[in-house]
Parts: C-alpha cells; sequence; structure tokens
C-alpha cells in the first residue's frame, strides 16, 4: 500500500453522538470518534456495545437523538451515500433475487461500482451470478454481499462482521481483497469478533465499551511494540469478565 | 410519546370528532309547532300564518298539475278541522293544507297557499310562458325535450285535424305538462293518444268538461277533437321519453323533516370547507414554527392552500346565500 | 435516479401484480356466460339456466375479488418490503433522498392501482360486450351515467367531459387511498417496529371499518341532504344571474380540486417526515 496520502482531511468525524432505544439506556452516549483517510480501523468491543449502531448511524440507517456525523467535512445527508460502502451484519438482499441482478443493481445506482471485478471476484469465490439468493448457503451470501460492497470506490468502507460464518480460507481472500482493492484516500472501518484473523490487517484499533466508551484506541502496530503483546490478547485483558 | 407524535394523533382525533358531529343530528329535530311561532289560519281560509308569515291561498284549478313534493312542518285548526301543514322541497314559498298524506297524489292542487310577499310574481309565473315540459302517464312523470313539444304544438293551428277520439283503438294516454319555473305547480297543456292508428297530441285549449272522465283523463268513448299527428320520429322520440323517467307522482311526507336535510348539509359543508381545512392549517402552523421540519416550503404552499380552500368555502356560501 | 427508482419499482411490483391482474381477466371469461345465461333466461324463477348462472356468478365475483385485491396489495407490499423489511438496509444505504424513494413508490402505486382498476373494467366490458343483451345494461348504465349532463353540453361533448371529470375525480380520489395507507404503513412501520406488520392489519381492519362508518355518515347525510334540498338549490341556481351561476360553479369545481390536493399533499408529507426523521431501520 503506498504510504503517500492524497489528502489528509478526516473522511470521518463523529461528534457528540447520542443514540438510545430505550429511555435511559443510551447506546452511545456523547460518543466522539475519527477516521483517518488511508487506514484499516477496526472498531472491537463486547456484543451490544454500540459498534453495529455506531455503522448504522454513519450508513444513515439510524437517525442519532443529537450529534454530528460529518463525511469528508460535509454534514451527513443521502448524497454521503455514495461516498459510503456498507456492508451490514446480516444478508439484505431478497430472495428470489439473482446475483447478477444485484451486481446491475449496484452499477445503476452507484457510479463507482466495478461490475467486471465484482465478476471476476465472484469466479475467484466460486459464486454462480445467475445463482437465486436463496439457493445459497448463509457464508455464501455473506461473501457475495461483500464482493458487492468491495468492487465499489468508495471513500469510507464499513464492514460489519465481515468474516462471521465464512470459512477459514475464504476469510484469508476476503482480507486480502480489503487490503487491496481500497485506495489510499480511502477508509476502511472492520468490527468484528474475530480479531485474530483480522489484527494483521489494521493500521488502526478502537477498543469500544458499553455506551460507546472508547477504553483504548491507537495505532495497532505501536500498541503491540508497546504493550508487547498481540491486540487479541489484549482484548481479552481488557473486557475480561 | 414525542411532541410530533402528539400532533398526528390529535390532527387524527380531532377530524374524526368532527366527521361524528353528524351523529347529533338523528336526535330528534324540534317540531315546529313546538316553536313560539305556530300555524294559524282565518275561518274563510284566505289567510295563513306562521309567526309574522303570511300565506295567501294560490286558488288552482285543475287546470294545474302539482310535481313537488312535501314536507310537513305542523298542523293548523282550521274551524273544527285540524289539517296538516307541509311545505313544498322544492319552494319554501309554496304549502299545502291537508288532511291526509295521500291528498296531493294525482297531482291535486287543492288547498295550496303562498306567501304573500311574492304570491304576485307566482301567479304570473304559473300563467306565463312555458318553456319546460314533463310527461305523465298518471303514475310516472318524465322529461321530455321542449323542442320536440315546440314542434308539434307549432302544427296545430293549421295542421290540426278533427279526430273522432271513438274510432281509435287501445290508446294510452300521456299528459303534457308545462312550466316556467321549478317549484311552482304546472300547467295541463294537452294530452298524447297513442294508438294504432297513430299518436295524436290534442290540446286542452277550447275542450269543455264533457271531453272528460271523472278521473280527469280525455274521454275517449265519443267525442270529436282537434289533434296533430305525431310524424313517426316524433312518436319514437316520445316512447324514448317516457323510458327515461324521473319520478313517480309527489306525496307528503310526515316522517323526514326537512330540517334533519339542512343540518346534514349543513354539517357536512361545515365540516368539508372549514373545519378540515382549519386543522390542516394549524397543523402546517404549528410545524413551522416550532421548526419541526426539514422542508419548511412544503408547509407554507399547505398552509397557503388550506386559507384558499377556507376563503373558496365562503365565497361559495356567500353565492348561495345571496 | 426517480428514472432508476421507478424502473426497480415497477419490476419488482409487477412480479405479484401480474397474478392478480390475470386472475381478475380469466375471471371475467365466465362472467360472459353467466350473462347469456341471464339475459337469455325468460322465466327469473328458478331454472336450469338460473341455477348454473349463480354459481358461476359467485365464483366470476370471487375470482375477480381475489384477483383484484392482489393487485392491489402488490404495491403495499413492494413498499412494506422496500422500506421495512430486510430490503431497507440495502434502501436506506442507496445515495438517493427518502423522499425520491418515497416518489417512486408513489408514482408506480398510482399506475398499478389505476391500472388495475382498467383491467377490471376491460375484463367486465369484455364479458357484456360478447354477451347478448349484454349491451343493454351498458347503454342503460352509460345513459344513467351522463344523462344530467346532456341537457347542459352538446350531446357529442358528453363522453368526453364524463371521462375527463370522472377520470381526474377518480384518479384524486386514487391518490388519497393510496397516500392514506402508505402513512398507515409507515406509521405502523415506525412506531410498532417488530410488530408492524400485525399493527398495520389491526389498522387497516379499524380503521376500514370505524372509519368507513364514520366517514359514511356524514357522507349518507350528505346525499340525503342534497336529494332532499335539491329543489331548494335547483331554484336557488335557476333565479342565480348568470354571472353568479358561472363564479358558484367554478369556485365549487377549484374548491374540490385544491381539496384534494391539499389532502394529497398533507398525506405525504406526514409520510415523508416520518420517513425521514423517524424511520430507524433495526
Amino acid at each position: 500500500m503506498t504510504e503517500q496520502i492524497l489528502n489528509t482531511e478526516p473522511i470521518l468525524v463523529c461528534k457528540d453522538l447520542c443514540k438510545s432505544y430505550k429511555k435511559n439506556k443510551p447506546v452511545l452516549k456523547d460518543f466522539n470518534f475519527c477516521v483517518e483517510p488511508g487506514k484499516i480501523t477496526g472498531l472491537l468491543g463486547p456484543n451490544g456495545c454500540g459498534k453495529s449502531t455506531l455503522l448504522k448511524l454513519i450508513s444513515g440507517i439510524l437517525v442519532p437523538d443529537s450529534g454530528e456525523i460529518l463525511l469528508c467535512g460535509q454534514k451527513r445527508s443521502e448524497k454521503s451515500n455514495a461516498l459510503i460502502s456498507y456492508l451490514p451484519d446480516s444478508p439484505y438482499f431478497s430472495d428470489g433475487q439473482k446475483v447478477e441482478n444485484m451486481l446491475t443493481y449496484f452499477a445503476d445506482f452507484y457510479p463507482d461500482f466495478d461490475k467486471t471485478l465484482a465478476l471476476n471476484m465472484l469466479g475467484d469465490l466460486g459464486i454462480d451470478p445467475k445463482a437465486r439468493f436463496r439457493t445459497l448457503s448463509k457464508g455464501t451470501k455473506e461473501k457475495a454481499q461483500l464482493v458487492l460492497v468491495m468492487s465499489r470506490k468508495a471513500r469510507l468502507y464499513m464492514l460489519d462482521e465481515p468474516l462471521g460464518g465464512v470459512d477459514p480460507a475464504a476469510r484469508d481472500y476476503i482480507l486480502r481483497t480489503i487490503i487491496g482493492n481500497y485506495s489510499p484516500d480511502s477508509a476502511v472501518i472492520i468490527t468484528t469478533h474475530l480479531i485474530a484473523d483480522v489484527e494483521p490487517a489494521l493500521d488502526d484499533f478502537a477498543f469500544m465499551n458499553y455506551g460507546g466508551e472508547i477504553l483504548l484506541s491507537g495505532n495497532a502496530d505501536e500498541t503491540r511494540e508497546e504493550q508487547g503483546k498481540s491486540l487479541d490478547t489484549l482484548f481479552r485483558e481488557v473486557f475480561a469478565c | 410519546m414525542k411532541n410530533y407524535t402528539r400532533h398526528i394523533i390529535c390532527l387524527c382525533l380531532s377530524l374524526l370528532l368532527l366527521l361524528s358531529l353528524p351523529v347529533l343530528s338523528f336526535a330528534d329535530a324540534p317540531a315546529k309547532d313546538n316553536d313560539d311561532a305556530s300555524w294559524s289560519i282565518s275561518e274563510s281560509g284566505d289567510l295563513l300564518c306562521y309567526g309574522e308569515e303570511r300565506y295567501l291561498p294560490l286558488e288552482l284549478s285543475n287546470d294545474y298539475f302539482n310535481l313537488s313534493e312535501f314536507s310537513k312542518e305542523g298542523t293548523v285548526l282550521w274551524g273544527e278541522q285540524e289539517m296538516g301543514v307541509a311545505v313544498s322541497f322544492d319552494n319554501a314559498d309554496l304549502v299545502v293544507l291537508y288532511k291526509d298524506s295521500m291528498d296531493v297524489v294525482g297531482g291535486n292542487c287543492k288547498n295550496f297557499y303562498y306567501k304573500e310577499e311574492v304570491i304576485s310574481k307566482a301567479r304570473a309565473l304559473l300563467e306565463g310562458p312555458i318553456t319546460n315540459y314533463k310527461l305523465n302517464d298518471s303514475y310516472y312523470i318524465s322529461d321530455v325535450e321542449s323542442a320536440l313539444i315546440k314542434e308539434i304544438l307549432s302544427r296545430l293551428s293549421d295542421k290540426g285535424e278533427t279526430v273522432d277520439v271513438s274510432k281509435l283503438d287501445d290508446v294510452e294516454q300521456y299528459e303534457l305538462l308545462g312550466y316556467f319555473k321549478k317549484g311552482l305547480p304546472t300547467k295541463r297543456i294537452g294530452v298524447f293518444l297513442d294508438s294504432e292508428q297513430g299518436c295524436y297530441y290534442v290540446s286542452y285549449k277550447g275542450l269543455t268538461n264533457s271531453h272528460f272522465t271523472a278521473d280527469g283523463a280525455l274521454s275517449t268513448r265519443e267525442g270529436e277533437v282537434t289533434a296533430v299527428l305525431l310524424t313517426d320520429e316524433e312518436s319514437q322520440a316520445l316512447k324514448e321519453a317516457l323510458e327515461d323517467y324521473t319520478f313517480t307522482n309527489p306525496s307528503i311526507n310526515e316522517d323526514f323533516p326537512p330540517f334533519i336535510y339542512y343540518l346534514f348539509l349543513f354539517i357536512g359543508i361545515a365540516s368539508f370547507g372549514f373545519f378540515t381545512p382549519l386543522a390542516i392549517l394549524i397543523f402546517s402552523a404549528v410545524m413551522l414554527i416550532r421548526r419541526k421540519t426539514l422542508h419548511p416550503v412544503r408547509y407554507v404552499a399547505l398552509a397557503l392552500l388550506s386559507i384558499l380552500w377556507i376563503l373558496l368555502a365562503l365565497l361559495i356560501t356567500l353565492l348561495l346565500l345571496i | 435516479m426517480l428514472r432508476k427508482c421507478l424502473k426497480y419499482d415497477f419490476k419488482e411490483t409487477f412480479k405479484l401484480w401480474w397474478v392478480g391482474a390475470l386472475t381478475t381477466l380469466l375471471s371475467c371469461i365466465p362472467m360472459t356466460l353467466v350473462m347469456r345465461i341471464m339475459t337469455n333466461n325468460e322465466d327469473p324463477s328458478i331454472s336450469d339456466g338460473t341455477l348454473l348462472a349463480i354459481p358461476l356468478f359467485f365464483l366470476v365475483w370471487f375470482g375477480m375479488m381475489i384477483g383484484t385485491v392482489i393487485s392491489t396489495l402488490s404495491v403495499y407490499i413492494r413498499y412494506y418490503r422496500h422500506f421495512f423489511g430486510k430490503e431497507a438496509y440495502l434502501t436506506f444505504t442507496l445515495p438517493v433522498k427518502r423522499s425520491t424513494l418515497f416518489t417512486s413508490k408513489f408514482m408506480s402505486a398510482m399506475f398499478f392501482t389505476i391500472f388495475t382498476y382498467v383491467i377490471l373494467f376491460v375484463g367486465l366490458f369484455s364479458a357484456v360486450f360478447l354477451s347478448e343483451g349484454g349491451m343493454g345494461v351498458f347503454e342503460a348504465f352509460e345513459n344513467g351515467f351522463s344523462s344530467g349532463l346532456k341537457s347542459l353540453i352538446p350531446a357529442a361533448m358528453v363522453g368526453a367531459v364524463v371521462t375527463v371529470v370522472y377520470g381526474i375525480f377518480l384518479t384524486a380520489v386514487t391518490a388519497i387511498n393510496v397516500l392514506s395507507y402508505f402513512l398507515i404503513i409507515t406509521f405502523c412501520g415506525v412506531y410498532f417496529k417488530k410488530y408492524s406488520l400485525l399493527a398495520i392489519i389491526v389498522a387497516f381492519y379499524i380503521l376500514g371499518n370505524f372509519g368507513s362508518f364514520v366517514v359514511a355518515l356524514p357522507l349518507a347525510g350528505g346525499f340525503l341532504a342534497i336529494f332532499g334540498v335539491t329543489g331548494l338549490v335547483d331554484a336557488n341556481l335557476i333565479s342565480m344571474g348568470p354571472i353568479q351561476l358561472v363564479l358558484t360553479v367554478g369556485a365549487a369545481l377549484l374548491l374540490v380540486t385544491i381539496a384534494l390536493t391539499a389532502i394529497n399533499m398533507l398525506l405525504a408529507f406526514l409520510s415523508n417526515e416520518l420517513l425521514e426523521r423517524k424511520l430507524n431501520v433495526s
């Protein structure tokens, strides 16, 4: 990956974000977060700490109770969706759809979508473009979804649990794809429990606790050097039950 | 719940409540004779009063045929006889006194009264030029094109022939009624005799009582009349007009006072013309004032439309009342 | 973007809509037989022909109802799935404004709803037209429909005027219908989340029955009132000068247009507000 950073403005800035699903039980409270271009950031935390909620707020699926989200310096709006490529934690396709129809759909709505790249990736992963989604296994659906997301030339890729339900061989391919397919002026946010698998790919990381509290964050390499342990071990220590 | 939700629910409930108001009109309408004003009539019957309103007898002969439906408004004691008082649906100035609700069936115009202020105008209209026509087959009333009738009437003077009615076989009669303005009794002008020999029109003008049966129909047992023969096209047009009947002979409705009709109409107009746009206007104003929307222009447009809606409803109400 | 949204909305809605439309059309075929039996049957009392016509009629009626319901529901199923189903994740991450998504749904809903009526009419008309004596029914219907107008405007124009006036009115009322259902679905989807489908069914049932009763009351009363005071209104209208008459009729037409537009706008805005600010897809 080239060291040249084309744009130093943060791609994502979250200011004092608040979101709660029930009264007096905030999922995110005064949450502040920032992602620089050219970085793969791991957002790591226990179940229910608000990782998926944060990604949904950024992608526009959820509306924050208060606070601000800036994407490339602009307030979050539907236009920002063109800058974001989001992979949710569950499949969102209609079961009756064919994979190739979704390629056409993405190509129609996202000018930055590379259909050729998508077809190549589907071929590498052994997914038949003419297959209907209902005929694919859970893992294969997730792979197909990931292909669609990574075939775009977005500024911000948000991958919510991209490796869950995927076999180990495919995980390596996915990680190679993530590293290889994004450009230096874009950024990637990954949320996952499989820290050991993702750790080698991460540039930055953040340990997120309940309520959106960031317990520890920084550069992955520097932290490993300082602490003398892997992020996976560190995670288990920080969030020990 | 958020304030925004409360607004929507308040709007829905208020609209539902307003639309339910007509239920109130199922309550008994106050009968007019329970009010301070009541009906009274002079002994001779030449002046009927209701409060300060005065009605004079129209004194219509058998030359006239009533088409109006009436609705009971009260009762009046005439001598020792209690008579019903009914007002025409078509014309609030026209009143009838009756003993039995069947009194106006058959077009009977007995005991018709008219408001004193406008009776002379009504009498002039009753005698005046006729522009509209109807056919009466003694049960159904049908509209008929005035152009057709005028063409037939124009031939009467020079193309009329003397016809022996007793020689006509299998005759059906359709009386021709004429009027200038709705709401007044129509004039019985003539009759069509549809026989196997052809369809004839006979004018009532110049005929005497001996030409009629006790029922008021033209006698076909004997006698000669001046008639004009209709062409085939005219006969066909007449038959088609008869097939398209509009209503049966009028009657007096004693069960359903017009008060409920007017109340329903008023509530309908008030709800649709005023309350609904007012509710929308208030909602738009709230959305704008409390800045609850990201698109204020939409609500400005909606508010303006509501105002225009109310103004138009006011205008129409004024125009109808003038 | 609106064109792209429309393209996909049409495609997806059509997948279910055509099933209903075909069912409706096919149900009208036995209607031809029913019309032939009923119009050729001289003795209206029970006879072989009538015995056959009765079950056939119910078959036709049932088929048409099912077909029309499927066709009509197809647009609401699409709306619900796209905004509140699992596809919502995809919908709301598209670089398309929510109002554009809504407009696209509305336009496709109007098209398919009106086309459903057209299919129903074409099916019934064809059945009536193809049967002997059926034309008499149609002519009586057409005469009743436009008889009043014939005295006011030249006969040649009656058909066009009736079509335009009723067409515009029907379209406006259809729009209110569609937008009302959209609002119900949106409201239930936003506030009832997991139980949104149940809430929608209950809301449709309650509003359909209770709302119809409450709205029908003043409407029925209004109609009664109109019939009852027709003479009064007629007398008033006849006594009006031409300018006053034109102003009154013109104002009334304008008022109805504005009222229908305002109601449609309100319903659309409410749904948009809920989608833009209150919808949290979970």
